[in-house]
């Protein structure tokens, strides 16, 4: 088996100057530049001269030597290649561009470039953290929109919206098997989306079909349960109310039959309609399952431990929950 | 979709408003439709939730407004680029300031100025007396005897900072523009020193590091995808030295890295990685046998 390489040739080639400290040198329009201010007929000597003095040139006193290097530092540093007296933090330097200079060279490492590689490394991971920090801050009370209710929803991604008591709730939704289809959770609660359910998984026994027949449901709605054709808006109220009278005439090993196929392990389902009833389907959850109204309120669904709905919930979820509009 | 109105027709009311308000509740569940139910209350049931966190569960947005001060405090709410950090090298903020400087000197009459700047090299190199003394300055605003140099130069910087003076007041605009540019210069030097104590860049702290060049090198195609501007393919173009194939290669190594993802974005394979299976198989060693011995001992 070949092995290729993660370096290039182009890498390779560069990485060969680089390794013996070439290739990469201070900016060189910012070198002549420099040189072109410190070989100015105008102020070429100032540099000259704070250069003699800081070296020790004509035994210059340290007070003398400041003052040579502060030369027009109040009025206009630029004509004195002093540093600006407002700038107190920048080191002393024997002059400004003299200053500018030994630190450009100071970032490409003084000869030793895998110094100025280490510093580059440190300001780009710098950047990188930084950057983010302060985007994402910029962002954070606006990427949610008017959608953030609280800490507790935005961080279980609106698990606890529906009910803060996640592991009881989350054991009372284990317990329920594949009994609820979470694509169709429009239908949640109609009996066509169990029976549907139930067609599915394991398929409608013979016994159950003809509970159903006994109750009213159209025979052709029972044969076709698992088409794509067959939804809620296909099937009839009738039908669907006929479907629940079966639901609650499907009891004893009828229902046993049906709690294996969908997996249902909860306690105390008494017969196929216990499986549209929360308060039946969650019985160690339903009394801190909530719901958001239209005002961004959140409110339980149940009012106490009996399972009593709370009837607020008419006026304030959301109208297309309420009422068909066609 | 049964709304409420529909399904109450069906299965007694209560439980039709529980469902609806169920429902409506659970879709706003991430991605909820994706799921199955087993999955999701395998997951419903290891949340962990804030629970008895009274702080965070009082915030009334994803983050507090003081959180929102804090992180804005730390660089004025502004982004920062590695020529913030190390910029000096690339001339990036310097070179105009700079040549604009000599430009702008260049349009007045400085010569009083100069002549004391050219006094001062000669009075240190010894022309007028030795560091000692006496010094005679024969000429120019500071001209005169003196004890000692430095007793001179003192009267020159004296003279050069009145000069200076007298060439402010004479030319406004001009030096105006003068500390334009060396303020600007000043205040991003601050500003890096500023910035590299906040990165912990210490550059008396490093060392040799081969090991660090050698990462460099492997990272050099990445950093051309970085094409903000001071961002890092800036800042090594700016720093390439480009009359050595060494400098080129660096800077062809910042546009392989935009071609290689381009390339790879649209399935493009390229030739720009040899094998690195040595042509010569290097020696294998002996190991310890991993089968038993055959035909079998007894």
């Amino acid at each position: 088996m070949t092995i290729i390489s993660t370096l290039t040739p182009l890498q390779l080639t560069a990485g060969a100057s680089l390794l013996q400290n070439q290739g990469l040198i201070v900016n060189q329009a910012f070198t002549n530049a420099i040189t072109s201010y410190n070989t100015s007929s105008a102020l070429g000597n100032c540099v000259t001269a704070i250069t003699l003095g800081a070296s020790g040139v004509g035994n210059l006193s340290v007070g003398t030597i400041k003052s040579l290097e502060t030369i027009g530092n109040t009025t206009c540093p630029a004509l004195g290649d002093s540093i600006g007296n407002t700038y107190s933090t920048l080191p002393t330097s024997a002059g400004f561009t003299n200053l500018l200079s030994t630190t450009a060279n100071k970032y490409m490492g003084n000869g030793d470039l895998t110094k100025f590689v280490q510093a580059f490394n440190s300001a780009e991971s710098y950047v990188t953290i930084t950057n983010q920090q302060i985007t994402s801050v910029q962002n954070a009370n606006t990427y949610l929109g008017n959608m953030f209710t609280n800490t507790n929803n935005m961080v279980t991604g609106d698990i606890t919206a529906v009910n803060a008591s996640t592991s009881l709730w989350g054991q009372d939704l284990i317990n329920l098997g594949s009994l609820i289809n979470l694509k169709n959770l429009d239908e949640m609660g109609t009996p066509l989306a169990v029976f549907q359910q139930l067609a599915l998984i394991g398929g409608i026994s013979s016994s159950i079909s003809l509970i159903m027949v006994n109750s009213g449901v159209n025979a052709d709605t029972i044969l076709n349960l698992t088409s794509s054709q067959t939804t809620a808006s296909t099937v009839s109220i009738l039908d669907q109310r006929a479907m629940y009278t079966a639901m609650t005439k499907i009891t004893g090993d009828t229902l046993t039959q049906v709690l294996q196929i969908l997996g249902v392990k909860t306690a105390n389902i008494n017969t196929m309609a216990d499986l549209i009833n929360p308060y039946k389907l969650f019985p160690n959850s339903f009394q801190s399952l909530t719901v958001y109204n239209v005002n961004s309120i959140s409110q339980f669904i149940y009012t106490d431990t009996a399972g009593t709905v709370n009837n607020t919930l008419l006026q304030s979820l959301p109208s297309w929950a309420l009422r068909t509009t066609s | 979709m049964t709304t409420y109105d529909r399904l109450s027709q069906i299965i007694p009311p209560d439980q039709a408003l529980a469902n609806k308000a169920l429902a409506t509740s659970m879709k706003g569940i991430i991605n909820i439709s994706n799921l199955t139910l087993p999955s999701f209350a395998k997951a419903v049931a290891n949340v962990q939730t804030t629970y008895g966190l009274n702080l965070i569960n009082a915030q009334t947005s994803p983050v507090s407004q003081a959180t929102l001060n804090f992180y804005n405090s730390l660089n004025g709410g502004n982004t920062v680029n590695v020529v913030d950090i190390l910029g000096v090298s690339t001339g990036i903020g310097f070179t105009t300031n700079l040549t604009s400087t000599v430009s702008t000197v260049n349009t007045m009459n400085i010569t009083s100025l100069s002549s004391i700047y050219s006094t001062m090299v000669d009075t240190l190199n010894g022309v007028y007396g030795p560091d000692t003394g006496p010094v005679d300055i024969p000429t120019g605003p500071a001209a005169g005897p003196y004890d000692t140099i430095n007793d001179a130069m003192v009267a020159l910087i004296a003279a050069a900072n009145t000069e200076i003076t007298t060439l402010v007041s004479t030319y406004p605009n001009q030096t105006h523009q003068l500390n334009t540019y060396w303020n600007s210069m000043a205040s991003q030097l601050s500003y890096e020193f500023n910035l590299q104590t906040k990165a912990s860049i210490n550059f008396n702290d490093y060392q040799h590091s081969q090991s660090a060049m050698n990462g460099f090198i492997s990272q050099l195609p990445t950093y051309g995808l970085n094409q903000t501007v001071g961002g890092t393919a800036q800042y090594l173009e700016a720093v390439a030295d480009l009359s050595i194939i060494g400098g080129q290669a660096v800077v062809a190594c910042l546009r392989q890295g935009v071609t290689q993802s381009v390339l790879t974005n649209a399935g493009i394979g390229t030739y720009n990685n040899p094998p690195v299976t040595p042509s010569t198989l290097p020696p294998q060693a002996t190991l310890s046998p991993d089968q038993p011995p055959y035909p079998p001992t007894t």
